[in-house]
């Protein structure tokens, strides 16, 4: 009877392991950071061997499409924006006083002088649309599981990498991203170096986006608020609303 | 054919022993005048015929270089170490002014100075990746004939215009007259943006550099970019080729080991290759000429030696030592030589310098040479290398050939040779 009853728990907790869906785990580590909608602060700083920068921003989201960006500090950064709809994403300068298409083609540019490319820094619904997604690996690390999923791009995927390695926790907190090129080299990594909670939600606080070829030059970024949930007007996500900074 | 062998004993000194040889080897060479003219005529052919390439491939040499650097390029670029593999804004050149002070003080070396920034150019809905560059006008018109190729407007004058590709304008939709928003990142992070106005489009040929450059005022784009006074790369024009290594070489103590200097053989090495594919398979048909000369004139003193059997058998018989017989033999060698080398140089510096003057105008080439700013004619280059490189290598040629020759006098033996017809 006791035996029978330790391997039911064996066969159950195997069964539990290869039951994880993982497509369910990437879609609410996705939701995990933007709930319906959500309204952050943020501190970005841009490491470099010579230099180092820092940034205020905030930002809003709403479903997994649509995003706006807005830098507040220093005075020479403030008002510029970004919003992205669905695959769309333009950007404005206030001392252009005018918005501005991103094509495609710029998408893996680095955003603002970081580590960041426009595309990173939309962290949308791309894995559940461009990418096959397979569990690598399962461990256990401070009282949870913690999955390796590997994202690989469809053939007619818009993605300049060859593969997309991601570790989520099963409270769904991203821990982290390698990017890999076309030969399967690890290019650069996002870590979460810091989780905690904000805004009642258990998420990665501070990010840290490296190549690997060059260690000591990274950005950051830390996350000082966050709400969930919140009441956001449509127009929020508009061309136009990009432009009449609030 | 006797009246020229006079009794070597009557000599005194050295040198007069030596005046006397010479003297008789020069009547020799007339002995046989037809000979001496073919195997004198192929000397001189064969010394007018490499010259004269060898002063057309430094020519042509000299266009390939100009084509590769007078473009845009320039002759020597001074840069960040890291600059020329990944060029990143980060990588310049600080103190850009101070800098160009001490260049500008050094002979036989103009330069002029550009930063670059990689930024998303647009106009209205349309928006394509492009590489602005902030320049000096008046000294790159003068130096690059990149500025030229204006095809429409004219170079910008002020810090709110800006100079685009025929392509570039094509893609993004504009013309002169309208309005163009650059949008990058600025040094040390940031966002840089900068708006201007199209005066200028050229139209280069060049698909790489119309699709994706854009010039504007050195100053704007410092300031767009937050670089202050640094650059990323001082263009060089030098004076004299020749002295490519010996100027970058100054060039590198003038900026310190902070920075890179490199020529155009390091940053052109497929203009570097294709000159020494071209210089190797020219000096493999030179020496297919030189040695087929050589061996006619081994031929012709194979044939002295072997007329002359009965002459050198009775030389030696009145007790001439056979060492002094080849030295009369290997001045006759020289002789031909002097004669044949005397003819081919004059024709050839002739030849040379008339097209040096006249240029040689290439069919065909015209459309090619001006889409490259360059001239449409070869005018040869005239170098000690190209005057004397075939006359020395045939000059030993002749004297390996009188030697071969004469190896066969010290087997003569008198008796046999003066008995024998």
């Amino acid at each position: 009877m006791k035996c029978c009853l330790i391997a039911y728990l064996l066969l159950l907790s195997m069964g539990a392991r290869a039951d994880i869906d993982v497509l369910a785990l990437v879609t609410n580590a996705i939701d995990q950071t933007r709930g319906l909608s959500s309204y952050s602060e943020m501190t970005m700083t841009i490491k470099r061997p010579s230099w180092e920068r820092s940034s205020s921003l905030i930002g809003w989201t709403r479903g997994r499409q649509e995003a706006l960006i807005r830098f507040t500090a220093p005075a020479r950064d403030a008002g510029n924006a970004l919003l992205k709809q669905g695959e769309k994403m333009w950007t404005f300068n206030p001392k252009l006083n005018r918005n501005i298409r991103l094509p495609n083609s710029m998408m893996s540019q680095s955003w603002a002088g970081s580590d960041f490319s426009y595309n990173d820094l939309s962290r949308s619904d791309k894995w559940l649309r461009h990418y096959e997604l397979t569990l690598a690996d399962t461990q256990t690390a401070d009282g949870h599981n913690v999955y390796t999923v590997d994202a690989i791009p469809h053939e007619d995927a818009p993605v300049v990498w060859g593969k997309e390695r991601m570790v989520i926790r099963d409270d769904f907190v991203l821990v982290e991203i390698i990017y890999y090129d076309q030969e399967m080299e690890p290019v650069k990594r996002l870590e979460s170096l810091e989780i905690g909670e904000l805004g009642g939600r258990v998420m990665a606080t501070r990010m840290r986006m490296a190549e690997f070829d060059t260690p000591n030059e990274y950005t950051e970024l830390h996350y000082d608020e966050m709400n969930f949930d919140v009441e956001l007007e449509d127009r929020m996500f508009t061309v136009f609303a990009l432009k009449s900074a609030r | 054919m006797s009246e020229a062998v006079i009794t070597p004993g009557t000599a005194k000194s050295e040198a007069g022993q030596a005046g006397l040889i010479a003297r008789i080897a020069w009547r020799n060479l007339w002995r046989n005048k037809r000979r001496t003219w073919l195997t004198a005529g192929g000397i001189a052919f064969a010394t007018l015929i490499v010259s004269f390439s060898m002063a057309i491939q430094l020519g042509a040499y000299g266009l390939m270089i100009e084509s590769a650097t007078a473009l845009w390029e320039g002759d020597i670029q001074i840069t960040h170490p890291r600059y020329p593999e990944d060029a990143k804004l980060d990588q310049t050149i600080p103190g850009a002014t101070e800098l160009m002070r001490q260049i500008e003080v050094l002979p036989g070396i103009e330069a002029t100075p550009r930063a670059g920034a990689f930024a998303l150019v647009s106009a209205g809905e349309r928006s394509f990746g492009g590489l602005v560059w902030g320049v000096d006008f008046q000294r790159e018109q003068k130096l690059f004939k990149f500025f030229q190729s204006i095809d429409e407007g004219r170079l910008p004058i002020g810090p709110d215009e800006v100079l685009v590709g025929r392509t570039m304008a094509r893609n993004v939709g504009v013309s002169i007259g309208d309005e163009l928003v650059m949008l990058g990142s600025g040094k040390e992070g940031g966002i840089a943006a900068l708006a201007q106005e199209i005066v200028g489009i050229f139209n280069s040929g060049q698909t790489e550099l119309d699709r994706t450059f854009l010039f504007a005022e050195l100053e704007a784009v410092q300031n767009a970019f937050h670089l202050g006074d640094e650059i990323h790369v001082v263009a060089t024009r030098i004076d004299d080729q020749a002295l490519l290594i010996d100027q970058a070489e100054k060039l590198e103590v003038e900026v310190g080991p902070e920075l890179s200097v490199r020529t155009w053989r390091n940053f052109m090495p497929e203009v570097v290759q294709s000159i020494e594919l071209d210089r190797i398979g020219g000096q493999l048909v030179y020496a297919a000429i030189l040695v087929l000369v050589s061996f006619s004139v081994i031929n012709t003193f194979l044939m002295i030696v072997f007329e002359r059997k009965r002459e050198f058998g009775m030389l030696l018989a009145i007790g001439m030592k056979p060492g002094l017989i080849m030295r009369q033999v290997l001045s006759e060698a020289f002789f031909m030589w002097l004669v044949g080398f005397a003819l081919g140089a004059v024709l050839s510096i002739a030849a040379t310098w008339y097209l040096m003057i006249e240029g040689i105008p290439l069919a065909g080439f015209e459309e090619v040479a001006g889409t490259f700013y360059i001239s449409d004619k070869i005018y040869p280059g005239l170098s000690l290398a190209t005057i004397f490189t075939a006359p020395v290598i045939l000059l030993i040629g002749t004297q390996l050939a009188g030697l071969i020759a004469t190896l066969r006098v010290r087997k003569i033996s008198p008796v046999d040779a003066l008995r024998g017809e």
